[in-house]
């Protein structure tokens, strides 16, 4: 049942409050189709605080992606704006949202240089 | 343009073609229907009885249309004046072309009207590295409309061609048979139309509204724009035409990034390969043009703010609250073989966008953005501090982690040799050039401020001057050439210096990070010899090893470049030397008719009397098309405190300039400019300014 999408959304109900997401204030949907069927999830930002909800109604950025697709992006392998430049992934509604939500994602493996400054505070 | 290209353009939807109007791309040939990075027509001929025509004249009617007078060739010098032939054509959402034959002649005329037509789409990326295709190209015809595809799994873009009149389609193009009777004229509209098609065929992008709607909103927009920037009066004719063309051509080059919105635009960098947001061009072009229009600034700062780096990502060079350095929408983008989603390999622009921040409060007064920003510019600072101090020496050096497709130098002068040593060796990595330092300095002196006024942080701001101070201190002893008394051009992973002779040392001046003790010495360089050729000064000093007069970064001169040196020596009180690279500047630009290019070569003006323009195919480019707004600024000294201060200084050729309507946080302001020198009654009001200031 556990998927890493499922796991992202999971985490990002926990997160509380989220200062990197502090400048915008809307709802984005996910609707992400597994098998022929859509799965939405409803992502609510205001002020930093983040709050995520099972919910198919209206929203200000609503994102349509394959779950295959959005599992490599919420693991940090894919890139979301190259994922909509391919196709693979729509944005409807405001997309500075996209933008934003963005800084919400894990770093990719690739980073060899992540453990050499590992915090900054704030950031 | 010099090169018989004509070029179109809106946001980053833009043609090129011959002086016919027939694009005939090959795959090192940039001519074409562009849009996001992409070229959704690669052949696009006019033929009328299978003969190509010739040009009588090319009118340029706005950035975003042009019409082409043509007749049919004989292949001899005599032209056959029965027939004329006009194409009309905009840009905007797609392209358009009005097809018009005008038949002088009072008999009836039947011809053949062909149309050769292709897509390629090419990413810009391939055609600037002739690379192949990876995915398949198909064909359509239905419905009265040729439609050309290319699909790689779900990357789909494709080019739709209509016409008003029907007409016959084969995979190669149009034909129509044409019937015009005596002194009668047939038309057609032609509308090509690039589509990137996202799941379930819907377009990716927002679209276009109605084409005759688009074509009549960017008139006005246009005309809206120069009648909102200030007015210019000058008794030296020249800057009249630079100024107009500098306005036009800014318009022109407006870009309106997906999720800026599609009211919002900040300056792309340039035509035709750098239609796209780069970090550092759009920050420069921005502060060059807040005296002008500060909504530019206002939008480049919201969207670099969003994009701002969040995480350490290596394929794009990517670190915490690093501002990036270019976005693409091309293929290779799209399939992640190109970093640009977007790239952050630039080590200047994260300082530069503290400095842009403050300096548009400083103009505007909108202390509303700057709150808004917080977070965003901490995040700068927390990036200067920890991820750009690669030698953990306390100051700022780059080297890229993406070592296949990432960028080698990462401040403006990119090229592979611009970084030398006098004796022409290239240095290792990382390197510390200087201008970085000197941006930082000014980053946080500003910052300061800001924390200060906006961000109610007194102790922060207290911080940051003592950082700063701390960076002056330092820097006035590291990079300081005894023997030849100015500043290295950056240090190597050693710490030793890089020690040619470059322009770097003006945007020192313009940064502040000079001690008063040493500014005097760095002018002397700046306006001497070795760097100064009459027309501006050099990229690289004359007698360096790598000096070349016509090498991108290591002798030419660069309009822009000058422009922020000649801020440089007013902040340091230099008026006269500031007029003469002002003087040197414009008049390069009356050889150009008032466009500057990129750069043109470093021969002394005596040698070659006029500016031999570096051969590129960017033109007009945005900071270069900036360059005059600055030095007017310059000329005038204009600076925003709370109202407006003007402490003009004009080179010897200027009696007298006025700008109106100077918009800033005191509304409306006129900035008047008298010389000081003797002007003669009837003098020659187009003569050149002269290398010389009297």
């Amino acid at each position: 049942m556990t998927n890493p999408t499922d796991e992202f959304f999971q985490q990002l109900g926990h997160r509380g409050h989220e200062p990197l997401v502090g400048r915008v204030a809307g709802a984005m949907r996910f609707d992400v189709m597994h098998r022929g069927e859509t799965d939405s999830r409803c992502l609510r930002i205001d002020r930093g605080h983040i709050t995520v909800c099972q919910d198919s109604g209206p929203a200000d950025c609503v994102i349509r992606v394959e779950r295959k697709v959005m599992d490599t992006i919420v693991t940090g392998q894919a890139n979301p704006l190259a994922a909509l430049l391919r196709g693979a992934l729509s944005v409807e509604g405001n997309p500075e949202m996209m933008v934003i939500f963005q800084r919400l994602l894990p770093p990719p493996a690739n980073a060899r240089r992540a453990s050499a400054v590992e915090t900054v505070a704030g950031w | 343009m010099g090169d018989g290209l004509v070029r179109i353009l809106d946001g980053n939807t833009f043609v090129v073609s011959d002086e016919r109007g027939d694009i005939e791309a090959s795959s090192t040939e940039p001519t074409g229907l562009f849009s996001n990075d992409t070229r959704f027509l690669s052949k696009w001929l006019l033929t009328v009885d299978g003969r190509r025509l010739n040009v009588l004249s090319v009118d340029d009617l706005h950035y975003f249309e042009t019409r082409f007078f043509l007749v049919p060739g004989t292949g001899t010098i005599y032209v056959d004046a029965k027939l004329s032939v006009i194409r009309r054509r905009a840009v905007g959402g797609g392209f358009h072309e009005t097809l018009t034959i005008l038949n002088h002649d009072d008999k009836v005329v039947d011809l053949t009207v062909r149309i050769e037509a292709a897509s390629d789409f090419a990413d810009m990326f391939e055609i600037k590295d002739a690379l192949a295709k990876k995915g398949k190209l198909y064909t359509r015809m239905e419905h009265g409309r040729l439609t050309y595809g290319y699909e790689r799994e779900t990357f789909h873009r494709q080019t739709t061609i209509s016409s008003s009149i029907t007409a016959d389609l084969d995979e190669g193009g149009l034909t129509f048979a044409v019937h015009i009777d005596p002194h009668a004229e047939w038309s057609t509209d032609l509308h090509v139309e690039p589509a990137m098609i996202g799941p379930g065929g819907e377009g990716l992008m927002p679209r276009h509204p109605d084409d005759v709607e688009v074509r009549r909103d960017m008139l006005a927009e246009l005309d809206t724009w120069i009648t909102s920037a200030p007015r210019l009066d000058c008794d030296w004719e020249p800057l009249q035409t630079t100024y107009q063309r500098s306005l036009v051509d800014l318009a022109a080059l407006r870009f309106a990034p997906v999720i800026a919105g599609p009211t919002h635009s900040l300056p792309a960098a340039g035509l035709p390969w750098f239609m796209s947001m780069f970090g550092r061009d759009s920050i420069l072009t921005s502060l060059q043009a807040l005296p002008f229009n500060a909504d530019l600034a206002a939008t480049t700062l919201r969207v670099l703010a969003d994009w701002q780096g969040t995480r350490v990502d290596d394929f794009r060079d990517e670190d915490p609250g690093r501002i990036l350095h270019e976005l693409r929408y091309g293929e290779l983008v799209a399939f992640e073989e190109r970093p640009h989603s977007p790239y952050y390999g630039n080590a200047d622009a994260t300082p530069l966008f503290v400095v842009l921040l403050d300096e548009y409060e400083r103009w505007t007064g909108n202390t509303e953005l700057v709150r808004e920003l917080e977070t965003e510019a901490r995040a700068a600072f927390a990036w200067i501090d920890n991820y750009a101090d690669l030698m953990g020496n306390g100051y700022i050096s780059y080297q890229r982690r993406n070592e296949q497709t990432g960028l080698e130098n990462q401040c403006w002068k990119d090229s592979p040799d611009s970084i030398a040593y006098r004796d022409g060796r290239i240095p290792g990595f990382p390197r510390a050039t200087c201008e970085l330092q000197g941006y930082a300095y000014d980053a946080k002196m500003r910052g300061a401020r800001l924390a200060r006024l906006v961000w109610n942080d007194p102790a922060w701001a207290a911080k940051l001057e003592a950082e700063a101070a701390d960076l002056k201190r330092r820097f006035n002893k590291d990079f300081w050439v005894a023997d030849g008394k100015y500043f290295a051009v950056a240090l190597d992973a050693e710490g030793g210096h890089v020690d040619s002779l470059t322009s770097n040392i003006g945007h020192l001046l313009w940064s502040g990070i000079v001690d008063k003790s040493k500014a005097k010495a760095v002018v002397n360089q700046l306006m001497g010899p070795r760097l100064f050729s009459g027309w501006g000064v050099r990229t690289m000093a004359e007698g360096d090893g790598r000096y070349n007069p016509i090498g991108y970064h290591v002798g030419t001169v660069w309009p822009f470049d000058n422009s922020f040196i000649a801020w440089g020596l007013r902040r340091y009180g230099f008026k006269a030397e500031a007029a003469r690279i002002a003087a040197g500047i414009l008049d390069a630009a009356t050889f150009f008719g008032g466009r500057l290019p990129e750069a043109f070569g470093g021969y002394d003006r005596s040698l070659t009397k006029f500016p031999v323009q570096y051969p590129t195919a960017c033109s007009p480019q945005a900071w270069s098309t900036g360059a005059p707004l600055l030095l007017l600024r310059t000329m005038l000294g204009l600076e925003p405190v709370d109202d407006l201060v003007v402490d003009p200084a004009l080179p010897a050729g200027i009696g007298q300039l006025e700008l109106l309507d100077v918009p800033g946080r005191w509304g409306a302001r006129d900035a008047f400019g008298r010389s000081r020198h003797e002007t003669l009654q009837h003098r020659r009001v187009n003569a050149p300014l002269g290398p010389v200031v009297r």
